[in-house]
């Protein structure tokens, strides 16, 4: 088969790359400046002030506290790289770094790889369709205090799972509990608290795809698997990349579940990089060693992002 | 009228004669104190909002509506809200109060807790609020304080009684333990009988676990000026290996190592513990329906209770500085104390409120080992401490680590904790 369906039309933004010429930034500017763009601006003022409000201020406050010390009373010390210093000099930052990047190896393939899957077994025309679709999401709007609490005990030493194990003779105990099994514990259910969400947009991005790609694949002989690899995936690159930057992102912010499942236990096994901001921040009042642990934590996001949308995403993404 | 006084020596300084409501502040290391109010005011105005935690499972905030009332009396103007907040994450639930801006006016503090907020110049000095301090136990008062500063109202103590189930005991035949080596007998004849001999939680603060053990067997968390460990001794391994002995005899459950249980859910409360190191009687008694029997305090070296202190403060960052101390007052007045604690089985910090037990012996019999509870380090960096030392105790339960490997661990994270300050 040949790998005929790399893409449905040009990408509009290859048009207009290359340098911009004189009437052409004048264009740009009469379209910038038009009554049309300014109803635009008008709309998504609001969001903008809102953004920068509850989001990029507190963003650069944040890197500010890093570089000091900011006390409960509201005084803050500015103590210059201090807070970095004893950051990378410190064994529980290395540990939830560890920890963080040993997570999201677990948790972003996983959660991408179950969300595929079942975007996959949506998509396609069958009785009740969409009320498999709803049954699926509904792990997206369940609290994860109330299905931290229930993973508790479904990984627990009496819980179904380690019972169900026992009976082919192997026996894990509680996965909470285990070293080696803690964090693949935290995967399986962050992949299923968020392939719900995931699944609706790879589903989108599927029911996207022309059918006549389907059915040239189908005349050139390929199997399902074949469709699937050389038509689906190529096309579906673009929500698979948004879909990974989420994932990312969510896989290094990971604290809720852990906070209710194991408090970062057991013997700091668990704790993350965003658990030690909590602990460092709103347990010990470090606010500005918080800050530091946070910047760093940006810092990381930011680069894996870029890295992927230099591997994976391209220019279309 | 307002004034200020030095906080060091200030415990005991006396008020005698100030009946006038103030707040006093003075710069240079010294804090803020209050002075009592007058005993009637329709002058006294303002708002204050208590954050309360459960004293008991069955407690509310309605239970407290009585005495809103009766405060009401005497100060008409004053408008007092309570809320009742749950344990979990409490330090964590005043730091985004304080740094939001949004703190309560009064708080129930436990020991531990003041020397932190203390440190942080976050508490008004109370030393002044009261002119009959010297009805109180001088120790809750002195728990209460934080470097010569009385920074929260002692309303209750708290020892957790010591006891056994007693069906348990019956069905293996053997008495209550009260010490280490019975306690190992009793664990032995527990699991053969398929219960456990007691609980042990990772998860909690140390102060109910690992430290009565290292203070039962003689040894401290800190040295006499809290500069340095003191755990790292023959008293601190003797204490982690005995732990450790209990889970690997399976004396204990394993879960609650390293998860977080909710009470009703807990060996103990499913009637599979035999014997408890000190629990709430009435949380007990709301959920275990068989038999228990109070005993003393376990003894190794030494004789050490689980309890604490219960008392209240006042942050300044209040708008209502003076109702807030009125209330305050009003709680740490005999008839308040006196229904506290009868209602929710504590003891009274005042002396001069006795006999509140009579009609429960057990609670009432406990009584006599109030002297030997200890409730924590006092230190700002109490939490961070239990916060570096429990990883290292969770390995050596759970994952085997050799607990002298722990203790060097231990030893170290502690020390440079200490040594970079709060």
């Amino acid at each position: 088969m040949t790998a005929t369906a790399t893409r449905a039309s040009p990408a509009p933004e290859e048009n207009a790359s290359g340098p911009v010429t004189g009437p052409a930034k004048n264009r740009i500017r009469e379209t910038l400046l038009s009554r049309g763009a300014m109803f635009a601006y008008i709309f998504i003022l609001p969001y903008v002030v809102f953004f920068t409000i509850f989001r990029i201020v507190p963003a650069l406050y944040g890197i500010v506290l890093s570089f000091g010390e900011y006390s409960l009373a509201g005084q803050l010390r500015l103590s210059g790289l201090e807070n970095y210093v004893r950051l990378f000099q410190d064994d529980v930052f290395w540990n939830s770094l560890r920890v963080t990047a040993i997570y999201a190896v677990l948790a972003i393939p996983l959660s991408i790889v179950v969300s595929l899957l079942m975007a996959q077994l949506c998509n396609r025309t069958l009785r009740g369709m969409s009320i498999y679709r709803s049954l699926f999401f509904l792990p997206v709007v369940t609290s994860p205090v109330l299905s931290g609490i229930i993973f508790v005990w479904i990984f627990s030493g009496a819980g179904p799972i380690s019972a169900g194990l026992e009976v082919f003779g192997i026996e894990l105990g509680s996965w909470l509990q285990s070293r080696l099994l803690v964090l693949p514990a935290l995967a399986l259910v962050a992949a299923w608290s968020s392939f719900g969400y995931n699944m609706l947009i790879l589903l989108a991005g599927m029911l996207a795809i022309p059918s006549d790609y389907y059915e040239a694949a189908g005349l050139d002989g390929a199997n399902a698997w074949e469709r699937f690899r050389y038509v689906t995936l190529p096309l579906l690159k673009p929500s698979l990349f948004f879909v990974l930057v989420l994932e990312t992102v969510k896989s290094f912010q990971a604290f809720d579940i852990i906070y209710v499942m194991t408090g970062g236990g057991p013997a700091h096994d668990s704790y993350t990089l965003t658990y030690m901001i909590y602990d460092q921040g709103f347990g010990y009042s470090e606010f500005g060693y918080a800050s530091a642990v946070g910047v760093v934590l940006l810092v990381i996001t930011l680069i894996l992002s870029l890295i992927q949308r230099r591997l994976i995403g391209g220019r279309e993404s | 009228m307002v004034h200020r006084i030095s906080r060091r020596g200030a415990l005991g300084f006396g008020a005698a004669g100030a009946t006038a409501l103030g707040l006093a502040a003075c710069g240079g290391g010294d804090t803020e104190v209050v002075e009592a109010p007058p005993e009637e005011s329709g002058d006294l105005t303002g708002s204050v909002v208590m954050w309360i935690y459960p004293l008991a499972d069955s407690a509310s905030e309605e239970w407290y509506q009585p005495h809103i009332e009766s405060f009401n009396k005497k100060y008409p103007e004053v408008e007092v809200q309570v809320i009742q907040q749950g344990w979990g994450s409490r330090e964590e639930q005043l730091t985004t109060a304080i740094s939001g801006d949004n703190a309560p006016d009064v708080v129930y503090f436990n020991p531990d807790f003041v020397p932190r907020f203390a440190e942080e110049e976050l508490l008004v000095g109370l030393d002044d609020l009261r002119d009959d301090w010297d009805s109180f136990v001088p120790s809750a008062l002195e728990e209460m304080s934080y470097e010569g500063t009385l920074y929260s109202a002692p309303i209750l103590i708290q020892a957790s009684p010591t006891f056994v189930n007693q069906k348990i005991m019956d069905e293996i035949g053997m008495e209550g333990p009260t010490t280490w080596d019975e306690m190992r007998t009793v664990g032995k004849a527990a699991k053969e009988a398929g219960y456990y001999l007691t609980e042990y939680s990772g998860i909690a603060t140390l102060n109910h676990n690992y430290y009565m053990y290292l203070w039962q067997a003689g040894g401290a968390v800190l040295n006499d000026d809290a500069s340095a460990a003191a755990f790292n001794t023959p008293e601190g391994l003797e204490a982690l290996e005995f732990v450790k002995e209990m889970v690997d005899n399976g004396w204990v459950p394993t879960e609650p190592i390293s998860v977080e249980q909710p009470f009703e859910q807990s060996a103990l409360a499913q009637g599979k513990t035999a014997y408890s190191l000190g629990t709430n009687l009435n949380t007990v008694r709301d959920v275990l329906e068989d038999e228990i029997t109070v005993l003393p305090p376990m003894t190794q070296e030494k004789q050490v209770a689980i309890g604490s202190v219960g008392a209240l403060s006042i942050f300044n960052t209040t708008d209502s500085v003076e109702a807030a101390a009125a209330w305050v007052h009003h709680l740490t007045e005999p008839e308040f104390v006196e229904d506290v604690c009868s209602t929710y089985t504590y003891f009274s910090p005042r002396t001069d409120v006795t006999g509140l037990h009579e009609e429960d012996p057990p609670i009432a019999e406990f009584e006599q080992y109030v002297d030997v509870v200890n409730s924590g380090i006092l230190h700002p960096q109490a939490r961070e401490i239990i916060d570096t030392m429990k990883p290292a105790i969770q390995e050596v339960l759970l994952q085997g680590l050799d607990p002298q490997e722990a203790l060097d661990v231990m030893e170290s994270g502690v020390n440079d904790l200490l040594s970079r300050g709060s």
